[in-house]
């Protein structure tokens, strides 16, 4: 009776509860190339031969770390990646406070979050806030600004840093 | 049938036990994962943060208002920063008006070499070396993390708060917080470990542009040794530059550096940047 009614089904539920759990561990385990381009090495040191390049954004399933290295497996190839060069979310472009509806959106989420703190005070601006911050120290938010009109695309920057004819 | 319907049923109840086991360790692993994301907040107040930073920088160092030479430092440092894991960042590089040999990142990506440090270099990839080195201060977060600082906290002082409030308290709180950021880039430094951490990801980021990998070890090896005037901060702020070679060689052998292809220079276009300015 035993053998005919429950060990099949144990063994049928056993192995439901087995096959969800790889499934659930490599949704857990994955990560994402942060960096423009990276590769995956076979062995976890930079001299190691390089298996596959992989691309911004791209998702990897870590299959474990080992000092500040992730075994990762992409496209059915299994290898190695260093850890900066990854993150546990797929990247969503550059943040930027230089753009006003960002900024505005910024602050009118901070008053929502810290209504017990700040009220008003936010709807001045950060740019005036920031320009308050202090009075005992000299502040050069002029200098911040003409810094951060010197904008260059990354592609850009990569093309010059390759070209090895480009001179002043 | 119907027997064995209500055995099965009880049969799932009882196994349930094992699932809600591999459900618990999976949300468990899931939370702490997901607690090492950053929302976009966090990044906008570390951004912010940074700005203050930069601006208590400037307002201590003049800075260099040379755009051709600052052109050439951002398309180095940019091109440097496409390696590193902050995409959610737009890195800004400047030269500061000073004789001392030093350099320094506020959160968010704001990157300054002295004058006297461009003065020690011999080429680009020794610049490429300083700035990947600030870039890994940054992309990693050593301020932030030190600091603690992140859009909410559970205390309710969150930096949000603190930079978007106007009151004198607030003003005052954001200001201490400066104060700490700065006081670490100036006189306290960053922690060993971060030092050490920074100089590893830097010499990474010059492998991957393809710059020569000892750079960073040459730069180091050129500052004196001797305690002067344009070095004391350096030295008060960094670990011995004995140690910090030491440990950059054990990087450069347990990864095989040996058997990278030559890194770049690019000497002549540094000199031809750098020393008609």
């Amino acid at each position: 009776m035993f053998k005919r009614f429950f060990i099949p089904q144990i063994l049928v539920i056993l192995a439901l509860l087995l096959a969800g759990v790889p499934a659930i561990s490599a949704l857990a385990d994955e990560v994402f190339v942060q960096s423009q381009r990276a590769s995956i090495l076979t062995a976890p040191r930079f001299g190691a031969p390089a298996l596959v390049d992989v691309r911004q954004g791209e998702r990897l399933v870590s299959e474990g770390k080992e000092k500040g290295w992730y075994k990762v497996s992409y496209a059915n190839q299994h290898g190695w990646i260093f850890g900066f060069l990854v993150g546990p979310q797929a990247p969503e472009g550059v943040v930027s406070l230089l753009d006003k509806a960002d900024t505005q959106q910024f602050a009118e989420g901070a008053r929502r979050r810290a209504s017990g703190f700040t009220t008003a005070a936010a709807a001045r601006g950060l740019q005036d806030d920031r320009r308050r911050v202090s009075q005992k120290y000299q502040l050069d938010y002029d200098g911040v600004e003409w810094m951060e009109q010197i904008s260059i695309r990354s592609e850009d920057a990569l093309i010059f840093m390759t070209n090895q004819e480009e001179a002043h | 049938m119907k027997k064995f319907f209500w055995r099965s049923v009880i049969l799932i109840f009882l196994l349930s036990g094992a699932s809600a086991v591999n459900a618990s360790d999976f949300r468990a692993r899931l939370s702490s994962q997901l607690s090492q994301k950053r929302n976009l907040d966090d990044i906008r107040a570390e951004i912010s943060f940074g700005r203050d930073v930069a601006a208590r920088i400037l307002g201590t160092i003049p800075l260099v208002r040379d755009e051709a030479l600052t052109l050439y430092l951002n398309r180095i440092g940019v091109a440097l920063a496409a390696s590193a894991n902050r995409p959610d960042l737009a890195f800004h590089f400047a030269l500061l008006d000073s004789d001392t040999v030093n350099a320094f990142a506020a959160p968010g990506g704001y990157v300054f070499v002295t004058r006297g440090a461009l003065k020690l270099m011999a080429d680009e990839a020794e610049l490429a070396a300083v700035l990947a080195h600030e870039i890994a201060h940054v992309a990693s977060r050593h301020i932030v993390n030190e600091l603690r600082i992140r859009s909410q906290d559970t205390t309710g002082m969150s930096l949000t708060s603190l930079i978007v409030g106007s009151s004198d308290p607030v003003r005052l709180a954001l200001q201490q917080m400066v104060d700490q950021a700065v006081n670490i880039l100036f006189k306290r430094g960053y922690k060993q470990q971060d030092e050490f951490e920074s100089d590893r990801i830097g010499t990474m980021l010059l492998v991957f542009s393809g710059y020569d990998p000892t750079a960073l070890k040459r730069y180091l090896r050129k500052i004196p040794t001797l305690e002067s005037q344009s070095t004391k901060d350096l030295s008060r702020t960094h670990p011995p530059l004995s140690q910090r070679i030491a440990k950059i060689e054990t990087f450069a052998r347990q990864n095989e550096f040996f058997r990278l292809k030559q890194g770049t220079l690019h000497q002549e276009r540094f000199e031809s940047y750098v020393r008609s300015h």
